[in-house]
């Protein structure tokens, strides 16, 4: 670049600053006059001769405006130097206006403070017009400075896979050399329709795009990448020269990233390109992170999913089937089922206030705690009640749930509830008809410590469904906002007795969906529907097997209970044969040796009395011929022999099989 | 939803109207355990207006009774419709509050 040359440029920026930046300033002095003039102007005179002085500094400065480049300096300094020297009088000009607005407005002098508003506004635009006149990215506009022939100063940067599609060789050449020796893997190609190729078939980080193109253009090219979902992220960069702005702006709003400026500037090449690969850099860790919570929570909804009950428990007398599925990856509704002995299984259904992350744990808690008390035997309100006194003696966050609890026993159909805060369930009889499961309605669970919880019972049918849900299902709503509501519910069941369990569910599930019109779901939804298909008629039978450790005795007792007090037998046989039956299989469970796995025990009713039988797969142990003296045993084994009637010992191969009886008091065996 | 509050005296009247849902029940249990700060003498809540509550509403309602039951005052509701009656007799939750058929009734309980 030759002497001259720099000349002509340096004659350049003092004609655009006479030019753009003049005008401007000679308004800025009339205004000064005028306000010098104003009614009232002598309150404020020696403010407005700073500004007066101010002013005229400004119009001289630019009427003798003779750019120069010093031995150090470049355009950019000069420019810079400039852009310095012309501020100096606005910042008085600007103080002294803004003094002079507040003293007018404290005194009432309508005429200076109006003029000195104007004065104010005239300072803006003098400001604008000197980022116009002199930008502070002139080296965009200065072509190849002459400092830039030394190496930029040396930054760290990102290298990246670059594309480059400029049809001309010259600019092609450039471009490739600037960003190879960046450190950059950089592809030129000559038009728009392999650039278009080239981004298809292999990653790029970034494009460099130029406007005009043979065939196909810049923008188009650019269409065809933003248009892409797979190449949507890829940023583009235009390259144009400036007098296309208008494309430019077309461009950056189809979601071009950003510009470069013809002819190229090594210093803006490498900021604007290290920008693209900085972002493109955040948005990969945005996006790993983002897969990573997700991974998170997609475990957490298999883990949350695997605490479900898998499948109903199989039993000859039932059929039941259940689904939950969460408004976001993880939800606060849960089921589960119980099987408390060969009659008998429990039918849970909770939802827990919230949704997302604590309500989960929140639900987690509630079933752990409910699941402790129902396998222990208990019966529905007593579990609720101590499930209640738990949640609710630690419960800082307000946290509670909705819960039901029914048994369903499968010798006559006798179904035992209830319900802590629970939608009512419905029941769908046999016929079709349909009915709502009310009573028992008590206090959701973990809101006030003591809470009662109350039962109450029905009779189940043959062919008579048991569906419990939960608020997903009746509060879903459309996208006009109306309530799915219990009666659309209740259209939904009725009619369909003779569908399965699970179509029942699905059904409501798929009704739920339809109705929400691919809205986003509002809350965990959970089905759970359980058909009674008839008893075995056997009410005087119970029989249940347990494991041989100590804490399944509890159970065993409880379902005894249960069978003893649902069948009204006299207390004075039931008792003492609970009694006996409890002490013969801790004696199987403490002092056998180890070895037996389960112990079975039967009661049958035989007119005036109950029959118990004891089974276990130990070594063979006959209690009825212990010799006296025996340690605790004997104590254990006399105490049976009070308590019951009769008793007998067999050895049938494996198995020890002892026999109970226990005669009935003689008002309860009087046949009707 | 729209919340209303105004003070008779001692007693802070909250109007609630419209629907309690997830997305605005923490705001109202803000607002509604900010009044509680005042230690009011009872608070009145009408109802008459409300068409929808959520369980996240139920659960800044059970917080308020705590609150009162800790500090000393009740949690009258007033004019509940049909529907919402229905959730709190559900819920087992009408036994923890006072309710009312108007908020004429509430306010003079409460007075």
């Amino acid at each position: 670049m030759t002497i001259g040359g720099v000349e002509t440029r340096l004659a350049a920026i003092a004609h655009r600053v006479r030019t753009v930046v003049g005008p401007v300033a000679t308004t800025i002095a009339e205004t000064a006059a005028a306000l010098a003039a104003a009614p009232g102007a002598e309150s404020v005179a020696n403010e407005a001769t700073q500004i007066g002085k101010a002013a005229r500094q400004l119009a001289d400065m630019i009427d003798a405006v003779r750019p120069e480049l010093g031995p150090d300096a470049s355009i950019e300094t000069v420019c810079s130097h400039l852009r310095h020297d012309l501020r100096t009088p606005l910042v008085a000009l600007k103080g002294y206006g803004e003094l002079i607005q507040e003293i007018a407005a404290g005194d009432g002098l309508d005429a200076v403070g109006t003029a000195a508003g104007l004065l104010l506004e005239e300072v803006a635009e003098v400001m604008v017009a000197i980022e116009r006149a002199l930008p502070a990215l002139s080296r965009a506009l200065t072509a190849e400075d002459l400092s830039s022939e030394a190496d930029p100063p040396f930054t760290p940067h990102l290298a990246g896979r670059v594309l480059v599609a400029d049809d001309s060789q010259a600019n092609r050449d450039v471009l490739v050399s600037y960003l190879t020796r960046e450190g950059h893997y950089v592809e030129a190609v000559g038009d728009g329709l392999a650039a278009v190729s080239a981004v298809l078939e292999q990653p790029f980080d970034v494009v460099l795009l130029d406007m005009i193109m043979p065939g196909m253009n810049g923008d188009e090219v650019l269409k065809v990448i933003k248009g892409e979902p797979r190449l949507r992220s890829l940023p583009v960069i235009m390259i144009s020269a400036l007098d296309a702005f208008d494309s430019i702006v077309r461009c950056i709003e189809e979601g071009a990233e950003d510009y470069l400026p013809k002819p190229f500037n090594r210093v803006l090449l490498r900021a604007r390109l290290g920008a693209c690969l900085e972002k493109k850099r955040l948005r990969e860790i945005e996006l790993s992170y983002l897969a990573a919570v997700e991974k998170e929570l997609t475990i957490a909804r298999v883990v949350q999913n695997s605490i479900l009950p898998k499948a109903f428990p199989a039993h000859h007398c039932l059929n039941g089937h259940g689904l939950m599925v969460p408004a976001r990856e993880i939800g606060g509704d849960f089921y589960d089922f119980f099987v408390l002995d060969d009659n008998r299984i429990g039918i849970a259904v909770g939802d827990v206030s919230g949704k997302g992350v604590p309500a989960a744990v929140y639900m987690a808690v509630v079933r752990t705690q409910l699941r402790a008390t129902a396998l222990f035997g208990l019966s529905p309100a007593d579990c609720l009640t101590r499930v209640n006194d738990h949640l609710s003696a630690e419960n800082e966050q307000g946290m509670f749930a909705s819960l039901f609890y029914g048994i369903i026993d499968c010798a006559d159909g006798t179904f035992t509830y209830a319900n802590g805060g629970h939608n009512w369930p419905a029941l769908l009889r046999a016929d079709g008809t349909m009915e709502w499961i009310k009573g028992a309605n008590d206090l959701l669970v973990g809101v006030v410590y003591g809470s009662a919880y109350h039962e109450s019972s029905l009779t189940l049918a043959p062919g008579d469904t048991v569906f419990v849900y939960t608020d997903g299902v009746v509060e879903a709503i459309d996208p006009a906002e109306a309530e799915f509501g219990k009666h659309r519910l209740a259209a939904e069941l009725a009619g369909k007795a003779a569908e399965s369990p699970a179509a029942l569910c699905d059904g409501v599930l798929a009704a739920v969906r339809d109705f929400e019109g691919g809205q986003p779901r509002s809350d965990d939804l959970t089905c759970v529907a359980m058909r009674f298909l008839g008893g075995h008629g056997d009410v005087s039978r119970f029989e249940m097997r347990i494991a041989t450790e100590i804490a399944e005795i509890g159970r065993l007792i409880n379902a005894l209970q249960a069978h003893f007090s649902h069948r009204a037998v006299a207390e004075e046989a039931a008792y003492p044969l609970t009694m006996a039956i409890e002490e013969a299989v801790i004696n199987i469970i403490r002092h056998g040796d180890g070895t037996a796995r389960a112990v079975s025990v039967r009661v049958v009713r035989e007119e005036d009395r109950l029959v118990a039988e004891v089974i276990d797969d130990g070594p063979r142990f006959d209690p009825t011929h212990l010799e006296q003296g025996t340690a605790n045993p004997g104590i254990g084994l006399h105490l049976i022999k009070t308590m019951v009637d009769g008793m007998e010992y067999v050895r049938e191969g494996e198995f020890n099989r002892l026999r109970l009886v226990k005669s009935l008091p003689p008002s309860r065996i009087r046949s009707p | 939803m729209k919340i209303a509050v105004s003070h008779q005296g001692a007693i802070a009247v909250v109007t609630v109207s419209g629907r309690l849902s997830s997305a605005v029940a923490d705001s109202f249990q803000e607002r509604l355990l900010a009044l509680l700060e005042e230690k009011p003498a009872a608070v009145v809540m009408d109802f008459a207006e409300l068409s929808f509550i959520t369980s996240s509403g139920l659960r800044a309602l059970i917080l308020a009774a705590k609150r009162g039951r800790h500090d000393g005052y009740h949690i009258h509701l007033c004019g509940m419709t049909e529907n919402i009656h229905e959730v709190f007799e559900v819920s087992g939750l009408l036994r923890i509050f006072l309710i009312h058929p108007s908020l004429e009734e509430g306010l003079a309980a409460a007075s």
